[in-house]
């Protein structure tokens, strides 16, 4: 069991603190409950451009990584559709200079027109180099776009295209910040060789004069159940077709969340699951198939993903993978099945419990979703899940009507 | 809280001269075989390394230290590849198996409460191997069809095009990865491969890092005892001396275009190659590096651009690496020059050496921080005939070392007119 201590400033502040003797470092983690899915349709990509904004020197730091460098550190942060995630990993007995730099950038950065140039292009680059100048780069922009209609998951967290991060400006920018920046939308958790008695105080002195901010109350708008199956095709100059498909799920906070989870380990991961037994080895109709789940806080979708054998087509493939879903919806899983599936989600846990830095993340995470009774504790509702539940669950998932299918085709194969 | 808090000010730091390495058991088998354990993760949990001499430079023929890796675990004389897939998967364990330049490496990560249930198999693939026709067929159409993707990426390109000229065209380290090559590979290959390089031999090292007490202590020396070892045969990965290249290879993705820019260079032996760690640092070897800064944060050129050192056995290279947008490629370049030279002609500043010094620190400790990074850093001495011992030394020579022996390093080892320039855009 875990012993974190959570605490509240009057800012606003979430503050989570655990203490793990067998480290001499700490990770000092920001979550800013701001992702993707709070940007608007004509400004899509600014949580993340503002993400890289962060590192462009504060009210009174003006390099963020060489001060944190030189007190043995190093850090990293990502933008989801769902939130901003900032951490720091340093020598425990330097932890107030990481609270001392979070706690400059959240009370002001230094909002400079040169550095915004600097980290659009940086970010366009990036978009280049992963979105536009890579095979399949565009998968994700498509698939989302296929799945969502009206919610903001219908666009990548890079950005719909180029020119919305381009267009970017200094006063947006601002506005971004000191709307989702306080310290009433953010969390801070501290995982690692340090004591709590002695970290309160820290973080009191560093946080504790930052004024709150407005109390966000912005609905994301919602999206309509899905009512028929939707195709899409397209044709890339790509060495081997792709096929998508996704079904919609839940939220993360479901009663259902692990039983989907289970579900989805069943299909789809490994040379023992499902997928790969049936299409691979005794259907040899693709070389590649994978199952997962988006890991969204809203609307989940299960995704799978199958790159086909020489001669195959999607649509066979499309065939084999829905005779494969139809199975768990008529037949019960059996024992060894789930058994298996429970046993890789406890290796999964304990690799990932052994990291500080993990943990640093976990703590947040769980408390941006609510959700802190599920930190260092997820193992028993993987073990309460059960052959009915699968099996209502596929019922209810599997369905045509709620299918989104992408058939990426090669070129060359036409 | 205080009321004249004064946020300009940097709150104190401090960093160790000295690290407390945990304990590293170490036991040579009866068989001759090495054995390094590491005890005392918080979860129970084991991750189980073995390296083996049977990377690229063992190849008898092209490509096939990857394909033998990868068809390994597909079946043995008594197992299916069904059945070794569903017992590591029923056990919640993950294994891989995978070629690098020099070595190939097995890597197991279990629960340790299930690697008593694990270890029957585990000795079945190591010892017994099949390579079934069928699985080699399959496994070659997906690693043709995965090298085509990477040959639409130029980074790929560069990378390929790069180490063909640093090692040359007919080195194991230096051809062009062929589809070609991937079909000329038989059985007989695979099983050649395997018997001399991934099956165990005098050359092989297993590591365990974990939640491990007596019990595991002793399955593992117990079973891994029993085996007989091949003799491994002594080999020097020489890089024959290259005329320095300068390529433009077009590709059709040209929004960005790739760089490689490098040389041949010291190795981990050589006694400047833990000072030229500390100056590839400076230059590019972390996200605060003065390439970094100039190319990316102040020229907005890339996403991320990079050096680094490559040791490889008895030899190694150097290399910087980035995709920039395609109109910045000749700038970039001659952005790289400068700073190659200024590291060159100017003594690095008293500020941003301290920092580099600490930030190193900082690293080191993260890599000796707990039974699994420190079974991934030993991983990467004990190829070398090294142990953990190399992390406090690295921490000496980080302390002692001042800017006038970098700049002589530099000055030394940087040659940027000498250097091979891969572009692929």
């Amino acid at each position: 069991m875990t012993n974190v201590e959570e605490f509240v400033l009057p800012n606003g502040l979430t503050v989570l603190v655990e203490e793990i003797e067998s480290t001499p470092l700490v990770t000092l983690n920001i979550l800013y409950k701001v992702g993707s899915k709070h940007e608007t349709p004509e400004k899509t990509g600014f949580a993340h451009l503002f993400e890289h904004f962060m590192f462009e020197g504060s009210k009174n730091i003006p390099h963020f990584d060489s001060t944190l460098q030189v007190a043995g550190g190093d850090n990293n942060a990502f933008t989801t559709v769902d939130l901003t995630n900032y951490y720091e990993t340093l020598p425990a007995i330097n932890i107030e200079t990481a609270l001392w730099l979070e706690s400059d950038r959240m009370l002001e950065l230094d909002f400079n027109q040169q550095s915004l140039d600097t980290q659009i292009s940086v970010v366009c680059e990036e978009f280049k180099q992963n979105y536009l100048n890579k095979p399949y780069g565009d998968v994700w922009h498509l698939l989302m776009d296929l799945c969502y209609k009206s919610h903001p998951y219908r666009w990548p967290t890079i950005g719909l295209k180029l020119e919305h991060v381009e267009h970017i400006t200094l006063k947006e920018t601002k506005d971004f910040f000191y709307t989702y920046y306080r310290p009433n939308n953010a969390i801070l958790s501290i995982a690692g060789g340090v004591k709590t008695a002695d970290v309160i105080p820290l973080v009191e002195k560093w946080f504790g004069d930052i004024p709150a901010g407005p109390s966000i109350e912005q609905p994301i708008k919602e999206e309509d159940k899905q009512t028929h199956g939707r195709t899409k095709e397209v044709t890339r100059d790509v060495p081997s077709s792709v096929i998508y498909k996704a079904y919609h799920c839940f939220n993360r906070t479901h009663a259902d969340y692990y039983a989907l989870d289970v579900i989805t380990e069943i299909l789809g991961t490994g040379d023992s699951s499902r997928l790969y037994k049936h299409l691979v080895d005794d259907l040899g109709l693709c070389t590649e198939i994978d199952a997962y789940l988006s890991g969204t806080d809203e609307h989940n979708l299960l995704i799978i993903e199958a790159k086909p054998e020489d001669g195959i087509s999607l649509q066979q493939i499309d065939a084999a993978i829905v005779s494969v879903l139809n199975d768990l919806q008529e037949t019960l899983v059996e024992k060894r099945e789930l058994e298996k599936v429970i046993n890789k989600a406890c290796n999964y846990l304990a690799f990932t419990n052994e990291s500080h830095q993990s943990k640093a993340f976990n703590m947040a995470y769980f408390k941006s979703i609510n959700s802190m009774h599920l930190y260092n504790n997820e193992q028993p509702f993987y073990q309460a899940v059960t052959p009915k539940q699968i099996k209502r669950i596929a019922e209810s998932i599997f369905t045509e009507a709620n299918s989104n299918t992408l058939y990426y085709n090669a070129s060359s194969n036409e | 809280m205080p009321a004249q808090m004064n946020r300009t000010i940097a709150p104190k730091v401090q960093l160790p001269h000295s690290l407390s390495l945990g304990h590293v058991h170490e036991e040579t088998l009866s068989n001759g075989l090495k054995v390094y354990t590491l005890d005392g993760t918080s979860q129970n949990i084991l991750q189980l390394n073995i390296l083996m001499p049977g990377g690229r430079f063992f190849e008898k023929k092209r490509m096939l230290a990857g394909l033998c890796a990868s068809t390994m675990l597909k079946g043995t004389n008594s197992k299916s590849a069904r059945e070794i897939a569903e017992t590591f998967d029923f056990y919640g364990a993950t294994i891989k198996i995978q070629a690098n330049m020099y070595s190939a490496q097995l890597s197991l990560f279990c629960l340790s409460d299930k690697f008593a249930e694990l270890l029957p198999l585990l000795m079945d693939v190591l010892q017994n191997a099949q390579f079934p026709e069928k699985e080699i067929e399959k496994i070659k159409r997906k690693s043709k069809q995965k090298l085509a993707v990477q040959w639409e990426k130029n980074s790929y390109i560069a990378t390929q095009y790069f180490n063909r000229a640093i090692f040359g065209a007919e080195h194991p380290f230096g051809y062009l990865s062929d589809a070609k090559d991937i079909d000329a590979i038989n059985r007989e290959d695979l099983l050649q491969h395997y018997m001399e390089g991934l099956h165990l031999n005098s050359k092989s090292i297993v590591l365990a890092a974990g939640n491990i007490g007596a019990t595991i202590h002793k399955l593992i020396s117990d079973s891994f005892s029993k085996l007989s070892l091949h003799s491994g045969d002594e080999h020097q990965a020489n890089i024959q001396p290259q005329e320095p290249d300068f390529k433009e290879i077009a590709s059709k993705n040209a929004l960005q275009s790739a760089i490689r820019i490098g040389m041949p260079s010291i190795n981990i032996y050589h006694k400047d190659f833990e000072n030229l760690q500390i100056l590839n640092t400076v230059l590019g070897g972390y996200f605060g590096s003065r390439l970094m800064s100039n190319i990316r944060e102040e020229k907005g050129y890339t996403y991320g651009i990079y050096s680094f050192l490559n040791p490889i056995m008895d030899t190694g290279y150097f290399c910087i690496a980035t995709e920039v947008g395609n109109q910045y490629k000749n700038a970039t370049i001659s952005e790289i020059e400068k700073e190659i030279n200024r590291l060159k002609n100017e003594e690095i500043p008293a500020a941003e050496l301290a920092m580099v010094k600490n930030y190193m620190i900082g690293q080191i400790m993260k890599s000796a921080d707990g039974p699994l990074s420190m079974i991934s850093t030993l991983k990467n001495f004990v190829i070398f005939g090294l142990d953990l011992d190399v992390l406090n030394k690295q921490l000496e020579n980080i302390h002692a070392i001042d800017a006038k022996q970098l700049q002589e390093l530099a000055q030394q080892y940087l040659n940027f007119d000498k250097m091979t320039k891969i572009v692929a855009g």
